[in-house]
């Protein structure tokens, strides 16, 4: 009778945890995150964490030694900060936003920074059924999941693009009669643009001094913005020139979606997760912020770059052929970062 | 002594070594165990057994697209025997408000080809269902034996041996079927029975558009077909594929077997227990879908006076899951007459 009480109380609850299967520690898929160390240490030097105004937005993928770095557009807001794997951080310059991809372009500000871009892997490399994980910039899987399908296009609702992270301004939309701008043909009560003084047949021309020609260009301008930001904007009503300044709204939900319900149940969606040009389709569990940075397999091949929480049962990442792509659009430079 | 003792040791334990790898086949995954991988070999292997799952079952893993108009649904299925039947879900194939089958119904097989089908028997009870495609093989099919025009298969294994832990795959169509996806895999493990339900627990994730798809354990065979959801990523419940044997006679002979279902509008009323003065209506539900708002005070049901909450339950409790009825409600002073069409509930499931 050598043993002490103490000793003795955990030697009984050491041989519960190891005889019951069920509990936490074993069941679901967990654990399968440390069988991932060697493939996520293939891509260690690649992942960051982005914080912007201080806060866990997204994950990023490095796509060049000297700092540039790819991640979730509609997640960002404010002030933007990266943390690397050796646990130093920077302030990031915002580069450019590809808005079909939801692919934000940032620059680390600062030099020797040890990063490695990824590689990504041939299509072939992305097969139904193997093992899928999402490195962060720790150097461990987030989480663990299968290929559910491969590289496809999206059709119908899923083609369109909806940024429920933007910020709203309230209004209804119509080209006007003559000359450039956009219309407002109807003021949602208590909105933004309601508050802020703008009335009906009032013409947009300007938001935060970047002309506005068309209905299409305001949308994709708003997209820029957040719930809370504010914008101004020049409007011409009768004769006169006016400027008001606008807090931006959040747009409210439209009545009950039983689709959206459902996928809702037991996680939160990414604010984006449409209108990309394709995806693949995988189960690993990801929250909005874990979205930007690579998917990998076994090998440690880079399958894609995640890019949004798309449902219950579905997490998205673009295909490295449509991410490579979108970075060529973006050093065009057709792609400007928002304010620019 | 000591030594000696000692290298025994040291020679004992390598050829226990020896013993395990030999043992210990790494690129095989056991079918029925229920614990983690521990390796990467092992989670190689595991992803081994699940990709010859996805090969052997996809094919017959397909949609269904169930009636037309405003009352278009989708859901999923999976083909069991070589001249067309399937299993499905029975909320996936009859009708709620008219408690009878929709016609038609249209399977969409992996590569997005549709063939028509129709519905056989149910058990709302246990939430199952069978189709049996009417529709033929197409011509450029090009899986084994459609040249005679068989149908590709799953096999029908076992629910009642699962065991908690073991590690299961996952198919359907989720949102209902998509251009150019195949039915996402998802690969969960079991969760637990739950005999209560009739059903299984898993957490192979599930949504609207999955149900009747069906649940393979590593060997290939259907052990569950998708059900319903609860509020965490883990409460994905599936028919247990014993259940779908117990029934299978009544099943194929186009029984609906529904014995459980309640009547049921979908409102509470407020305390008040000489007046029926309707608190809240639960959404999308009957009363609501009738008209029915907070506030109205109903007064009768077809041809019967209502005069307290529990002579509305009395009455209704008479009628069956999807029969119309008249409900007469006081609403600003105004008696107003409204058509409803009573749901159901389903009793044993609170």
């Amino acid at each position: 009778m050598s043993m002490t009480p103490s000793k003795c109380l955990l030697a009984t609850l050491a041989f519960v945890v190891a005889a019951s299967p069920t509990l936490a520690a074993d069941r679901g898929k967990e654990r399968l995150g440390k069988l991932f160390a060697e493939p996520v240490s293939k891509v260690a030097q690649s992942v960051v964490r982005i914080k912007a105004d201080y806060q866990f937005a997204a994950l990023g993928t490095v796509v060049s030694e000297d700092g540039l770095i790819l991640t979730k557009g509609s997640e960002l807001r404010g002030e933007l900060t990266a943390m690397l794997p050796d646990g130093t951080a920077y302030d990031l310059e915002y580069v450019a936003y590809h808005r079909p991809t939801d692919l934000a372009l940032l620059k680390i500000k600062g030099d020797r920074l040890g990063l490695k871009p990824v590689k990504f892997a041939e299509k072939s490399a992305v097969e139904v059924g193997h093992w899928v994980a999402a490195p962060n910039h720790r150097g461990e899987a987030v989480s663990v999941g299968v290929v559910s399908s491969g590289s496809r296009k999206l059709y119908l609702a899923e083609a369109m693009i909806v940024n429920e992270n933007k910020g709203f301004l309230g209004i209804g939309l119509d080209d006007p009669n003559d000359g450039e701008g956009v219309l407002v043909t109807r003021l949602l009560p208590k909105s933004a643009a309601a508050d802020a003084g703008l009335a009906e047949n009032d013409v947009i021309c300007e938001v935060s001094g970047r002309p506005i020609s068309d209905r299409t260009k305001l949308v994709e301008m708003l997209d820029l913005y957040r719930p809370g930001d504010t914008v101004t904007l020049r409007v011409r009503r009768g004769g006169d020139e006016l400027s008001f300044r606008v807090k931006l709204g959040k747009q409210t939900e439209n009545g009950f979606d039983r689709t959206k319900m459902q996928n809702s149940m037991g996680n939160t969606l990414s604010g984006r997760r449409t209108g990309f040009p394709a995806v693949i389709q995988h189960d690993t569990f990801l929250r909005p912020s874990d979205c930007g940075g690579p998917l990998i397999n076994l090998d440690g091949k880079v399958l894609g770059l995640n890019i949004a929480r798309a449902g219950r049962v579905e997490s998205w990442a673009l295909p490295g052929d449509v991410v490579k792509n979108a970075i060529e659009e973006m050093e065009s430079g057709d792609h400007p970062a928002p304010g620019q | 002594m000591k030594t000696a003792s000692i290298r025994l040791a040291l020679f004992s334990l390598a050829v226990l070594l020896f013993y395990s790898t030999v043992q210990a086949d790494t690129d095989k995954w056991d079918a029925k165990r229920s614990s983690s991988p521990e390796s990467s070999e092992e989670l190689r292997a595991l992803q081994n057994s699940i990709t010859t799952v996805v090969d052997k079952t996809m094919p017959a893993t397909v949609g269904l697209r169930v009636g037309s108009g405003r009352r278009l649904g989708a859901g999923s299925g999976v083909i069991v025997s070589e001249d067309g039947l399937i299993l499905t879900a029975a909320h996936v194939i009859i009708n709620s408000e008219t408690d009878k089958p929709f016609d038609p119904i249209m399977i969409v097989l992996p590569d997005g080809t549709a063939v028509r089908a129709k519905a056989l028997g149910a058990n709302v009870d246990k939430d199952s269902g069978m189709v049996q495609i009417t529709g033929k093989v197409p011509e450029n099919a090009s899986w084994p034996g459609a040249k005679e025009g068989k149908w590709p298969v799953a096999e029908m294994g076992k629910s009642a041996p699962l065991k908690e832990g073991q590690w299961l795959v996952s198919m359907g169509h989720p949102g209902g079927p998509k251009p150019e996806r195949s039915p996402p895999v998802r690969v969960g493990r079991m969760v637990s029975h739950l005999p209560r339900l009739t059903a299984l627990q898993t957490d192979c994730t599930l949504v609207g558009g999955d149900s009747g798809g069906p649940l393979f354990d590593l060997d290939g065979n259907v052990v569950g077909i998708h059900s319903r959801i609860g509020m965490f990523l883990t409460n994905n419940l599936h028919v247990p594929i014993d259940e779908f044997r117990a029934d299978w006679d009544k099943l194929k002979a186009g029984e609906l077997i529904d014995n459980t279902a309640k009547p049921d509008l979908f409102l509470s009323f407020q305390r008040n227990r000489d007046k029926a003065i309707v608190r809240s209506v639960v959404r999308g539900e009957a009363a609501d879908k009738a008209g029915i708002k907070p506030g109205d005070v109903i007064v009768g049901v077809e041809d019967e006076t209502v005069s307290s909450p529990g002579d509305f339950s009395d009455v209704i409790s008479e009628y069956k899951p999807g029969q119309k009825l008249t409900i007469k409600v006081e609403r600003d002073g105004k008696i107003v007459e409204l058509a409803a069409t009573l749901g159901r509930r389903a009793s044993r499931k609170n």
